[in-house]
């Protein structure tokens, strides 16, 4: 076996940028303005463009023995990672005045995690996806906790540490359970060893349920779901966009990786156990997003939805299924980003998250309240916007797999959040501001919105192109 | 033979553990944590695998509890407080526990529990040390090197999270 570091250039790049963002950080004078801080939003951003740029150099394959795969899977995960960096990184320039201090450590933060995303979609072993992991995870608790002068950025960083590790529990005791039952780390060899009928098929099965339910924390999915409201509203925007957008893909390609490419020979033994995550999910998460008050409260809520479409067509186990969610993970984190980019620009005006603030909103910014109307839409699955085609193409997925009282749970819970997402329409549309002074919003939002805007109403107008290649994609996890 | 040690020190541990959990002080509970992963390293012992036991009690029993058993010191959290957050959901613990032990010993009481053996050749044996060195360098560079930018993280992490900036308002 050859070691192939080319085939880790994307990832090298980002590294490099992270760890010059350390060293820069430590001489740039406290007392500097915020805007010579921009400098670093900006290098990001070129420098995720060149990592993903870069993605199409090293050609497929494995690399350091084994223990990193490139694939078109991969690939195309990293590619989502790269564009909501870019969007995150964007996003964290509006936000930059909450951030009291540690800009260039944010930043790199932020950078360092996407690695780690990466390294997730490249691992091919339990033992690499697990460290890949907790690398995740110690980013984002200290992310997530940034705003430690603030007593809410405490209780949520505290509370993402406690689920966080306690879900790390259960995912190294699944895996402990599938090694003794198979005697082997690699995806690969668990699927040789399980698909030969020789692995202890009751050791296998505790193995597989406790995994399952360790990745649920990175979904946001029950039971590990607790946290996500409450790191929502307490972390810094950005991270929560971020959270809610590259966290969930992470999640899902991994588990799909687990699920179809190492354990894909007993489906029988996890298809319904998935199900039933995915159904409890889809009516607990729409179900208490009604009442929220709070606008980053009912898009946490709304995701623990999304989670369960998501788990729903991962219950399917085809390959259907699985271009299904590579679709929907794109549109997602395209209306996540969009709203959240929205809710900073507006909480930079009003202070406030609470969706009382957006009474009225089309009256004083109109840019913003059709940003926030389309990506709400897409989310609650309306034609002719990407959310549309995407929770179709789950929901075809399940019916295909004859997972039929999922697939009425997921049509009845796309109707509740509907909702929901139409309360904040509402508001937005139908009432009169309290305030009439306008948002103002500078050129480069404006020109960040109408991508996003723009790809948004693309994906749901024609999304041919990209299924056709999300379809093609998924059968190398096969 | 090695199965009669092997019980004893999987009976101590996992009291020791439970005594973790339950003990009202916390200088208690760190003790019996050592007492935990002092017999953890001696089942690596019996699993073949002498440097893993001695990373074990250098690592953990030594380095992490020292320190773990200084910041409970210095703290000085009051008995009253700790019991009041750390025994409010006691019971719901203790069921969610059990009910997670049942589920478990059914499911591996249904099926035929067939583990693969460890190959344990002369040379790891012999020469274990050498063995896990040339493996963490050579199959495991990958996890290694990954492990190595993660403690870089949580010391970043660390500082930015307890540090106030010169000049800052707190």
């Amino acid at each position: 076996m050859e070691m192939h570091l080319q085939r880790l250039i994307p990832e090298f790049i980002l590294l490099a940028m992270a760890l010059a963002f350390l060293v820069v950080g430590f001489f740039i004078p406290k007392a500097a303005s915020n805007g010579s801080r921009k400098t670093f939003g900006i290098v990001g951003i070129l420098t995720a463009l060149v990592s993903g740029a870069s993605l199409f150099l090293p050609g497929t394959g494995t690399a350091l023995f084994g223990m990193f795969i490139q694939d078109n899977v991969s690939v195309f995960f990293k590619g989502l990672f790269l564009i909501v960096l870019m969007f995150v990184l964007f996003t964290t320039i509006k936000y930059e005045r909450e951030l009291s201090q540690w800009k260039a450590e944010f930043y790199a933060l932020l950078l360092f995690a996407t690695v780690g995303f990466m390294f997730i979609a490249s691992s091919s072993d339990f033992v690499s996806f697990y460290v890949a992991l907790e690398f995740v995870a110690v980013t984002q608790y200290v992310l997530v906790a940034f705003r430690k002068e603030t007593s809410d950025g405490v209780e949520s960083g505290l509370k993402y540490l406690i689920t966080g590790a306690l879900s790390s529990g259960f995912l190294l005791y699944g895996i402990s359970f599938i090694y003794g039952a198979t005697g082997a780390t690699g995806f690969t060899e668990v699927a040789a060893v399980v698909e030969a009928g020789s692995a202890s098929n009751a050791f296998l099965l505790i193995g597989i349920g406790l995994v399952v339910i360790g990745i649920t924390f990175k979904i946001s999915a029950l039971p590990f779901h607790v946290w996500a409201p409450d790191v929502y509203q307490g972390a810094p925007t950005p991270v929560a966009a971020f959270l809610a957008a590259g966290s969930k893909a992470a999640g899902f390609v991994i588990l799909m990786r687990i699920l179809f490419t190492a354990l894909g020979s007993v489906k029988t033994e996890w298809m319904i156990f998935v199900a039933v995550i995915s159904g409890a999910t889809l009516i607990f998460g729409n179900l208490a997003a009604m009442p929220q008050k709070d606008i980053k409260r009912l898009i946490a809520y709304g995701g623990i939805g999304s989670a369960g479409y998501l788990l729903m067509a991962v219950a399917s186990a085809s390959s259907l299924g699985a271009g299904a969610v590579m679709f929907y993970l794109v549109v997602y984190s395209l209306s996540i980003l969009a709203a959240f980019v929205s809710i900073v620009i507006v909480y930079n005006n009003e202070k406030s998250y609470l969706i009382s603030a957006y009474t009225g909103l089309s009256q004083r910014s109109p840019l913003l309240a059709a940003t926030l109307f389309i990506s709400l839409l897409s989310m609650a699955g309306i034609p002719p916007l990407g959310g549309f085609i995407a929770k179709f193409y789950l929901i075809a997925a399940a019916v295909q797999s004859g997972l039929l009282v999922l697939a009425v749970i997921g049509v009845v819970m796309a109707i509740v959040a509907m909702y929901y997402y139409l309360l904040v329409i509402k508001s937005m549309y139908l009432r009169y501001p309290v305030n009439n002074e306008p948002i103002h919003i500078d050129g480069a939002t404006r020109v960040v919105l109408y991508i996003l805007n723009i790809s948004i109403i693309f994906l749901g107008m024609y999304p041919g192109p990209l299924t056709d290649w999300v379809m093609d994609i998924a059968t190398v996890l096969f | 033979m090695e199965q009669i040690f092997f019980y004893i020190f999987a009976v101590i541990a996992v009291v020791a553990a439970v005594s973790v959990v339950v003990s009202r002080n916390p200088v208690h509970s760190a003790l019996f944590l050592i007492v935990c992963l002092l017999q953890v390293a001696a089942i690596f012992v019996l699993l073949r695998a002498p440097f893993l036991a001695a990373t074990q009690v250098f690592v953990y029993v030594g380095a992490v509890m020292v320190l773990f058993l200084f910041t409970v010191l210095v703290l000085d959290i009051g008995r009253e407080t700790v019991v009041e957050y750390m025994h409010s959901h006691a019971f719901a613990a203790v069921g969610a526990v059990v009910a997670l032990f049942v589920v478990l010993a059914y499911i591996a009481s249904r099926g035929t529990i067939t583990v693969p053996q460890g190959g344990f050749s002369e040379e790891v044996l012999a020469k274990n040390v050498e063995v896990v060195g040339r493996a963490l360098f050579t199959k495991y560079i990958f996890p290694f090197e990954v492990v190595s930018f993660l403690l870089l993280i949580a010391l970043v992490g660390a500082i930015v999270l307890v540090m106030n900036e010169k000049g800052s308002k707190s």
